[in-house]
């Protein structure tokens, strides 16, 4: 009854959100500028959204909702245009569409390749959607026994994760860039006290440090910088002919997008982790499991339905922990969650109470962006390829001056622009150094919910931190922590090494005898 | 900073401020409230403001100092050595486009935008971010970074000796002070002029300094009224072409 009742709402959502053309009008013109800014090299949807944050301060929830979410969609999907056509890919994860996008382009299919990026990308995020509305609401329910306790260690366990997972280089630079991130979150004064800290006496310091602007600037200014920074050379991108993918084409591939959404899902799922990571496992996980890996990077279909369903359906996964949890599950979340707290919404556990529409009305969203890209993508794709061929130093610019008016707009505060330059900056350095973005990000998102919650949990313990092994989950999420951090250890790997060494003999000299 | 090397260098550099970085936030966690009455409430240590932050100065030294162990162990604490060698002086090209780079950001957040009329700082912003990148050549682009940076150094000058006051005070209409907006104006026109002077003659070039031109001028006359009237954001400063957009808005409405 209860199922039904939810089905009866989420249909009733999609129903009233799709009869207002208004609303028609703001998910196609998100969904086109999403598709623009993830098929331009350089731009990505987590700068897309944080752009359109700004944009959408004036609009309903709703309405702001179907604009940030439609630039998401489109985002995530738009970076395959640049990988299949330029082999250049807009994002990590559309660098493993292009190792066999852009050699089918090649072979005369880039229209074809890009239809099938499309339908993978739609049937992604729909099977994404399908998670969020039947998980979302399980776990906040699960949730709503959480104590600070697990709402700490939660915190953490979402910066190492996400640290140790985003790093290129050495794992621990990640956690680093998480605990500088939590180091911002601190600054202004505290929750329980109000004691100012670090604030060096700047008064523009004191209520803290505005999330949306240093998103801004981590995401933003490095991406300038990198694109800018080399001499341009014009690239020839591939002509495409038909577009429309054959049915038969998706029904054989259909047992690959149902494991590669669930790939996404999963991988969504952790916090902070994101699309990229998700393309690569999925890719990853073809290639092992086909009967032809050898056909891997030379044009494979089967590798861009994968990479581009598990992308998408990734979506799904990044919204679950954020509506249930409060915690972002990719960078693109994390500048969401920004704009939802800007519009009075709280993620988290108590979502379910304070608005028990929000999730269905999220995923009804979900639902009518999917389709939005589809058809955006199957009816503009000849019309976005002519916007790869823009020059960069020409669009470069105009979105350095919209991210400046975008930090100052949130609350028309010029000390936000002091704030989001230095962050850029320093963010490029630490890009160029191998610093993972991601984790710096979670850890000012949740900075401050991890600061407020291991002093309040130590105040009820009276100081004691037995309840963070006493407590089920609470020690599973501290166990999990700790071996993700053990896991990256030398001397870690060759104790387990040789333990399960040592288990597979005994269990041989079992079978022995 | 692809070379392993480099990079093992760059995390030596980074692993000595790290560990800077964290005794200092130790030191200010340590200056934070411990056990003591605070606003009549008598708090313990493990409520105190500064426990999070001690906890982190903690796991980033730790973590500095593995990050010194691995890059000494790859040479990277030769950079330290390297630094007393003859280096060449002249940066490399890339350093000279982000130079470039963080000129027009730096320019625009700490100086124009300000004290500058919106429109024209952003007008200024684009037409030299644009105009020195476009062309793709290197010579456009060393040569209008030195003369955009002089006209920046100018615009500073005026404002720190009190030039840009006394202007103000000089030019007003209708309450509004364009003084200095006059002057933005001058380097606008002058910056453009430069481009030209440097094009001249190179017909591929010509493309792009209308591209500047154009996006110049014409993407603050959309950005502006939309900020202003649609959003309803108080630009940050509101001068003599801002005013203009009123004059026109009010008139029209």
């Amino acid at each position: 009854m209860v199922v039904l009742e939810q089905l009866a709402g989420f249909f009733g959502n999609v129903a009233l959100l799709a009869m207002n053309p208004m609303n028609l009008f703001v998910l196609f013109g998100a969904v086109i500028m999403g598709i623009i800014f993830g098929a331009i090299p350089g731009l990505t949807s987590t700068l897309g959204v944080a752009l359109l944050t700004t944009l959408t301060f004036g609009m309903t929830l709703e309405m702001a909702l179907l604009a940030l979410l439609g630039v998401y969609v489109g985002g995530t999907y738009g970076a395959s245009y640049s990988a299949i056509l330029l082999n250049i890919p807009g994002s990590a994860a559309a660098a493993a569409t292009a190792f066999d996008g852009y050699p089918l382009a090649l072979k005369g299919k880039g229209g074809e390749t890009l239809g099938l990026a499309t339908t993978a990308s739609a049937i992604g995020t729909f099977i994404g959607m399908l998670f969020v509305v039947s998980m979302a609401p399980a776990i906040a329910r699960l949730a709503l026994r959480f104590t600070s306790v697990e709402f700490f260690l939660l915190a953490l366990f979402g910066i190492i994760i996400s640290g140790t997972l985003t790093s290129e280089d050495l794992a621990y630079k990640g956690w680093i860039a998480g605990l500088l991130g939590i180091l911002l979150a601190l600054v202004g004064r505290d929750p329980l006290q109000s004691y100012p800290r670090f604030t060096f006496g700047i008064a523009g310091l004191g209520a803290g440090i505005e999330v949306v602007p240093v998103l801004i600037g981590a995401f933003g200014i490095p991406q300038i910088i990198q694109v800018l920074k080399d001499r341009y050379e014009p690239v020839k991108s591939v002509t495409i002919q038909r577009i429309v993918p054959g049915f038969g084409t998706m029904l054989r591939n259909a047992k690959y997008i149902v494991r590669s959404s669930l790939i996404g899902v999963g991988i969504g799922a952790v916090p902070g982790i994101g699309e990229d990571i998700a393309g690569w496992v999925s890719y990853g996980v073809a290639k092992n499991s086909s009967p032809h890996p050898e056909e891997y990077g030379k044009g494979s279909q089967e590798a861009v339905i994968c990479t581009e369903t598990a992308n998408n359906s990734c979506i799904g996964g990044a919204m679950i922990p954020l509506l249930s949890l409060g915690i972002p599950g990719s960078p693109p979340s994390a500048v969401l969650l920004g704009a939802l707290l800007l519009h009075g919404v709280n993620p988290g556990p108590m979502l379910r109470i304070d608005r028990p529409e929000f999730i269905l009305q999220v995923t009804a969203i979900m639902l009518l962006a999917s389709f939005a890209m589809w058809i955006a993508g199957m009816l503009l794709a000849k019309q976005v390829v002519k916007v790869l061929r823009i020059p960069p130093m020409s669009f470069m610019p105009i979105i350095g001056a919209l991210m400046v008016i975008g930090s100052y707009a949130l609350n028309a505060k010029v000390f936000n622009l002091y704030l989001m330059l230095p962050v850029g900056i320093v963010a490029y350095f630490l890009t160029e150094m191998k610093y993972p973005i991601a984790p710096l990000v979670i850890g000012v998102i949740l900075g401050g919910m991890a600061d407020e919650s291991l002093r309040r949990a130590l105040m009820v313990s009276g100081g004691s931190f037995m309840p963070f092994v006493t407590r089920p989950v609470a020690l599973a999420l501290l166990t999990v922590t700790i071996l993700a951090i053990l896991s990256q250890f030398q001397s870690w790997k060759s104790v387990t090494r040789s333990l399960k060494r040592r288990l597979s003999n005994r269990f041989l000299k079992r079978d022995d005898t | 900073m692809t070379s392993k090397k480099g990079l093992r260098e760059a995390d030596f550099v980074t692993s000595m401020v790290l560990v800077g970085v964290a005794i200092w936030v130790f030191y200010q966690g340590l200056q934070m409230p411990m056990e003591a009455t605070y606003a009549g409430v008598r708090t313990q240590w493990y409520v105190s403001p500064g426990l999070l932050p001690m906890v982190i100065a903690v796991l980033l030294s730790i973590l500095g100092v593995a990050l010194m162990v691995t890059a000494i162990k790859a040479g990277g604490a030769r950079v330290v050595i390297d630094v007393f060698k003859t280096r060449s002086l002249s940066p490399a090209e890339s350093h000279i486009r982000f130079g470039a780079i963080l000129l027009a950001f730096v320019a625009y957040v700490f100086i124009n935008i300000p004290r500058v009329d919106y429109f024209l700082a952003t007008a200024t912003f684009l037409l030299f971010f644009i105009g020195a990148f476009y062309p793709n050549d290197d010579r456009v682009l060393h040569r209008l970074t030195v003369f955009y940076g002089i006209e920046q150094l100018v615009l500073l000058m005026a404002f720190m000796t009190g030039a840009g006051a006394f202007l103000n005070k000089v030019f007003v209409y209708r309450m509004v002070s364009f003084g200095t907006d006059g002057l933005a104006l001058i380097l606008f026109v002058a910056l453009w002029g430069y481009l030209v002077i440097l094009t001249r003659g190179r017909k591929e070039f010509w493309r792009a300094r209308r591209v500047a031109l154009v996006v110049a001028l014409l993407f603050p006359t959309f950005l502006t009224p939309v900020f202003r009237y649609v959003l309803r954001v108080r630009l940050p400063h509101e001068g003599g072409i801002v005013e203009l957009f009123h004059l026109v808005h009010y008139a029209i409405r």
